[in-house]
């Protein structure tokens, strides 16, 4: 499994700070969903595809191969306005999501993961002062990813361990025993940061 | 402090996990992933404080680029599309289903957790999901709502899967039910 969505291929928008990216994308987003100009909004999306050119033609792929999510709920946006016979605003809609998840996604793919989480801890900094301490946001965020994939490679062991026995496929029952072996391992983790807590205090 | 840093973790990762592996087939032969039963039982098992964090952790990793959600998906786009209020609702879906269950430890285990699981992760995430499209669709409340309604009966067999499973739980495991033994 793919950790992180950053792009492989280094951009200028590396970099540029996270805050003023995330600061940018904020401002742009509420500025395109208050325009109801085609004219305009054609413009702005043309730029936003420009801005994803900018790096190359691979850099331009791989931003379209990340829409590829949330197509399927465009398409049916359109149908559905096509159906209530309200196409131009169906379509206005469409291009104000394309420009601001386009927008969105380019800077997850020009922004390290470790950058992000760096900017998270300090935007959460100030809560200290009213006694909310989220220094263990870190290790909670190591524990996470850490264990996905653990637990997705025993998901998989589950799901092969039913088709051996059985000729119907696999249903909610390896549920179970998934969750009892994240409590297990929840288990054990809380004992490890324990240990090593109290060697290191 | 630790065992709660390490069970919020680790239902987080639970829940990411679900929506890799398909564990309900549909009687025509489509694999659903189960993500927001991941969320039920985030909160019916660890409780509303436990449970909401646990998917608010998931939901800030999703938001920083991890590719968490089914199918590898992830990142900023996510949050600005029509069904992103679904997703905002997930934390405080848990939230509801842990608080669902932490006041009715008098009711059976399964129908505590249904109960909870029907209010937190179905009721709540379609109230903000709904809400989300509202505002940012050109639609009725009603058509949007009336469009919602596709994906309940897939969700009512999770809440089912996910009562049957704290109720296995209660019996096999009562000692890891946080939300019933606070």
């Amino acid at each position: 499994m793919m950790l992180n969505l950053n792009s492989p291929i280094k951009t200028p928008y590396h970099g540029l700070a996270v805050s003023l990216k995330l600061i940018l994308l904020a401002l742009t987003t509420v500025y395109v969903y208050q325009l109801e100009t085609p004219l305009l909004l054609a413009c702005l999306f043309i730029i936003t595809l420009i801005l994803n050119l900018i790096p190359g033609k691979d850099f331009l792929k791989l931003a379209i191969r990340n829409l590829t999510p949330v197509i399927p709920f465009m398409v049916f946006i359109l149908i559905w306005h096509i159906i209530t016979a309200a196409w131009l605003s169906g379509v206005i809609l469409l291009v104000k999501f394309l420009i601001v998840i386009t927008l969105a996604n380019l800077v997850t793919m020009t922004s390290r993961l470790d950058d992000m989480i760096a900017f998270l801890e300090r935007l959460v900094q100030p809560l200290k002062k009213i006694g909310l301490d989220l220094s263990f946001l870190g290790l909670a965020f190591g524990l996470v990813l850490r264990s996905v994939a653990n637990l997705i490679a025993i998901g998989k062991k589950l799901n092969l361990a039913w088709r051996s026995r059985s000729l119907k496929r696999p249903t909610w029952r390896i549920v179970f025993p998934l969750v009892c072996s994240a409590l297990g391992d929840a288990d054990h983790v809380a004992y490890a940061i324990k240990a090593r807590r109290s060697n290191t205090s | 402090m630790e065992r709660n840093i390490a069970y919020i973790a680790l239902f987080a990762a639970l829940t990411a996990a679900l929506g890799f592996i398909p564990i309900i087939t549909l009687g025509f032969g489509v694999p659903i992933t189960a993500q927001t039963l991941g969320v039920m039982l985030s909160g019916c098992i660890l409780g509303a404080w436990r449970g909401g964090l646990a998917i608010l952790l998931l939901i800030i990793l999703v938001a920083l680029g991890v590719p968490l959600l089914a199918g590898g998906r992830g990142g900023l786009g996510l949050f600005l599309s029509p069904s992103a209020g679904f997703l905002i609702g997930w934390p405080v879906g848990a939230f509801v289903s842990g608080l669902i269950m932490e006041r009715s430890k008098t009711l059976k285990p399964l129908l505590s957790s249904l109960i909870a699981s029907i209010i937190g992760g179905i009721l709540v995430i379609y109230t903000s999901g709904v809400i989300g499209m509202f505002v940012i669709l050109d639609q009725t409340f009603i058509e949007i709502l009336y469009l919602a309604m596709a994906f309940i009966p897939g969700d009512m067999i999770k809440a089912v899967i996910s009562g049957m499973i704290v109720m296995l739980l209660c019996k096999y495991r009562p000692h890891s039910v946080i939300s019933r033994n606070g």
